[in-house]
């Protein structure tokens, strides 16, 4: 009885020792690349951070956090700069992921669905929308910026053609944000058009033919067949183009630069096309005088809001497979 | 006996280390072409990190000069660069520093040896300098430039050379046009509107909104005797009729003068000038070769005059930078550190190269006055160097000035701008962000 319990003992140890090896790596990366980070950002958020001598860090509670959202009076000085920014660049954020991830979405499974009639060259159209996923954003974005030129673009080139007035692409708005919402999609439906495209293909082609018997219309066939279908697929591209949308900085930062601040606009906090993301990076831990403080208050009441959308939809996904 | 045995492995190991250091040479040594004191050591397989950011054209003239050094240095100073791009370089910098493991030698931007030297990053060189005798001061150098090596009256840099943005011309476009060169403002505006000033018949001076728009109003600020910061205080200082009249010199080009188109990207004006559909173009020094391999037939001249309505004490003044060598704090050992010296004297005397290559004006006179440099056609036309003027000096310099930097974008994009709203608010920005660096 003891040689059994010791045998299934040592059986148990051998597995939980495999799992723990082939998790090892990943926990260390993890540890090393986020958790240390995280608990990192959260203690120096609390300090004046000094990066050259950290122990003349000086402890100062909240105020980074004030400085971020309602701002902070230093000496006779109100410095709300900071906090125009935040929100200036939160209210940016929000606006890119409003308007960008249904579009990122949508068009996808558009793109999908008329691929998966299998349309003659299907395959050479299947990896066009592709290729663009491989590009780095330095590359887009000198690619866009040119096409998006006023006097040299071909955006403009095409509009002059039908007599259309030159447009200042990238240094106007809401045109400017037109240009990143276009370069965005241009650059990121391929991976989502690949997972709808993978749902599709699992589709039981039986369930197409019924309701073709049964007089569906093709739109309609798509409606009530493929879509409900590949409601598992469209979740996960919905939540991962969320997050990756509020992580936007590569295609504003090359493009636009940040602006332009909008017509006769003067005031701090109307950050043009800044992102929460771009302004923590290029505005708060570039230079000496940095503020690493101030910038890991950010980035934490900035990840505070993914924190509870993502919440948001793990909670509206528990209610769909509940129903 | 008892003493000597007791002495005889100190002297030993003080005759091996000795053997291993250096010996302080007696006779002049020829370093860079000029006379270097006595009081040089002598080195021995003394290996330097040097450390840059030149990564485009000018890197050929570095990588060149790094080569012709330790080929005349062999068994002596053998220097082995790395160059980054300008983000990351400075990112390295900031990171290694403080854990003393950056470079021995490193090349920055002159604006930032302030804000350097004031978190202790940079190690001070008057008294390194004056210990090795090597000819290093202001009479070797244009005099103003040396001057911005120092912060609170210690020198923490070495001037390698002065870049700033010119005046480019398409000679072919103005002798059709029966046009000179301009000398000041309205000279400019009268030959630019000879253009047709139209997308397709070209334009005389397309301004692009972003870029080198900081550097074309800083310079407007200096010829309308305005300045970026109180030095004092270190506060913006720009928010004031000269600042006013700064923008406007600028913004008029645009949107009274009409010379140029609206809404120019970065670049496009460089491309317009390239196709020869610009008379006039302004863009930095370190574009001449770019010029130059376009094919167009231009000439290069001083935007002294040409940012400000009339002639004063100030108007020929523009802004200008220079990359500079400094020692970053480290181990600090002496001796590395004169090699150090000897290689950058080396490379200020002999940048004739770097001037061919980046289209930069060496700071130093030697290099200046040398007969390769003066057969530089184009150098010979960009003015009394005099008149380039480095920024004002602060740690907080960027913090207080770079808030225009935007305004200026949307003063050139917009006709019915606010001018003095523009740059107030820039200014309180710039003391809101200075309050708040002063505290870390």
């Amino acid at each position: 009885m003891k040689e059994k319990r010791k045998h299934r003992l040592k059986e148990h140890s051998k597995r939980y020792l495999t799992v723990a090896l082939f998790l090892l790596p990943y926990l260390a990366f993890f540890t090393v690349f986020f958790i240390y980070p995280l608990f990192f950002g959260i203690y120096i958020s609390f300090f004046r951070y000094n990066v050259f001598e950290p122990s003349k860090s000086v402890f100062v509670g909240f105020d980074n956090y004030k400085t971020a959202i309602t701002g902070l009076t230093v000496g006779g000085t109100n410095i709300t700069l900071y906090r125009n920014m935040f929100w200036g660049a939160l209210k940016n954020t929000l606006l890119f992921v409003g308007v960008s991830v249904p579009l990122l979405v949508i068009i996808p499974i558009f793109i999908a669905i008329l691929i998966d009639i299998q349309p003659r060259f299907y395959k050479v159209f299947r990896v066009i929308f592709f290729l663009p996923t491989i590009l780095s954003i330095s590359a887009v974005g000198i690619i866009f910026k040119w096409q998006f030129d006023t006097q040299y673009g071909f955006i403009n080139g095409i509009l002059g053609l039908f007599g259309g007035k030159q447009i200042a692409w990238l240094n106007s708005q809401p045109y400017a944000w037109i240009a990143i919402v276009a370069t965005t999609i241009w650059w990121t439906i391929g991976t989502n058009t690949v997972i709808i495209g993978a749902g599709l293909k699992e589709v039981d082609r039986q369930m197409y033919e019924a309701a073709e018997i049964d007089g569906a219309s093709y739109p309609r066939i798509v409606w009530s067949v493929a879509l409900p279908a590949i409601r598992n697929q469209i979740f996960i591209i919905v939540f991962t183009t969320i997050i990756a949308s509020f992580n936007i900085y590569g295609q504003p930062d090359i493009l636009t630069g940040g602006g332009p601040t909008a017509s006769g606009t003067v005031l701090a906090g109307t950050p043009g096309t800044t992102t929460v993301v771009m302004m923590v990076i290029r505005g708060l831990l570039q230079g000496v005088n940095r503020l690493p403080g101030l910038a890991a208050a950010m980035a934490l009441i900035f990840g505070f809001f993914i924190l509870m959308v993502s919440l948001i939809q793990a909670g509206y996904n528990k209610y769909r497979e509940k129903r | 006996m008892k003493f000597m045995k007791k002495t005889l492995p100190f002297l030993i190991f003080g005759l091996l280390l000795s053997g291993c250091g250096t010996t302080p040479s007696t006779s002049s040594e020829d370093i860079g072409g000029s006379d270097v004191s006595a009081s040089i050591p002598e080195f021995k397989n003394i290996a330097l990190t040097y450390g840059n950011m030149i990564t485009g054209a000018d890197g050929t003239a570095m990588r060149q000069l790094v080569r012709k050094f330790n080929e005349e240095y062999e068994g002596k100073i053998a220097i082995t660069e790395t160059f980054l791009p300008e983000i990351d370089y400075y990112e390295s910098l900031v990171a290694t520093i403080p854990i003393k493991r950056s470079f021995d030698v490193a090349l920055v931007h002159s604006y930032r040896i302030p804000s350097f030297a004031n978190k202790d990053l940079l190690y001070p060189l008057n008294d390194l300098i004056a210990s090795t005798g090597l000819s290093i001061s202001r009479d070797n150098y244009i005099g103003d430039v040396y001057d911005a090596m120092f912060y609170k009256e210690k020198q923490y840099g070495i001037p390698l050379d002065v870049h700033s943005i010119m005046l480019y011309y398409n000679k072919d476009l103005l002798a059709e046009h029966g046009v000179e060169v301009p000398t000041n403002r309205a000279e400019l505006v009268a030959a630019a509107k000879k253009m047709p000033n139209t997308s397709a018949g070209g334009y005389g001076l397309p301004l692009s909104t972003t870029w080198p728009s900081e550097y074309i109003f800083t310079s407007a600020l200096y010829q309308n005797s305005g300045k970026e910061i109180d030095p004092a205080t270190h506060m913006p200082a720009y928010n004031t009729q000269e600042g006013l009249n700064a923008l406007k010199a600028m913004t008029d080009f645009v949107h009274v003068d009409k010379i140029s188109p609206l809404n120019v990207n970065v670049d496009a004006d460089l491309l317009m000038f390239h196709q020869g559909k610009a008379m006039f173009h302004i863009n930095g020094n370190w574009m001449l070769n770019g010029m130059i391999d376009s094919g167009i037939n231009f000439g290069v001249a001083p935007l002294s005059d040409i940012l400000v309505e009339s002639a004063n004490p100030n108007s020929k003044k523009i802004a200008a930078r220079s990359h500079t060598f400094v020692l970053p704090q480290g181990r600090n050992e002496a001796l590395k550190q004169k090699a150090a010296l000897v290689f950058i004297k080396y490379v200020t005397e002999n940048a004739h190269l770097w001037a061919e290559s980046g289209g930069h004006i060496p700071a130093s006179n030697i290099a200046r006055e040398s007969e390769e440099y003066l057969a530089l056609p184009h150098h010979q036309t960009y003015g009394d160097v005099n008149n380039y003027t480095l920024n004002s000096v602060s740690p907080y310099y960027y913090e207080a000035f770079s808030p225009v930097f935007s305004r200026v974008t949307t003063a050139l994009s917009d006709a019915n701008y606010d001018g003095m709203a523009l740059l107030n608010a820039a200014a309180e920005e710039g003391e809101q962000a200075v309050v708040l660096a002063q505290l870390v």
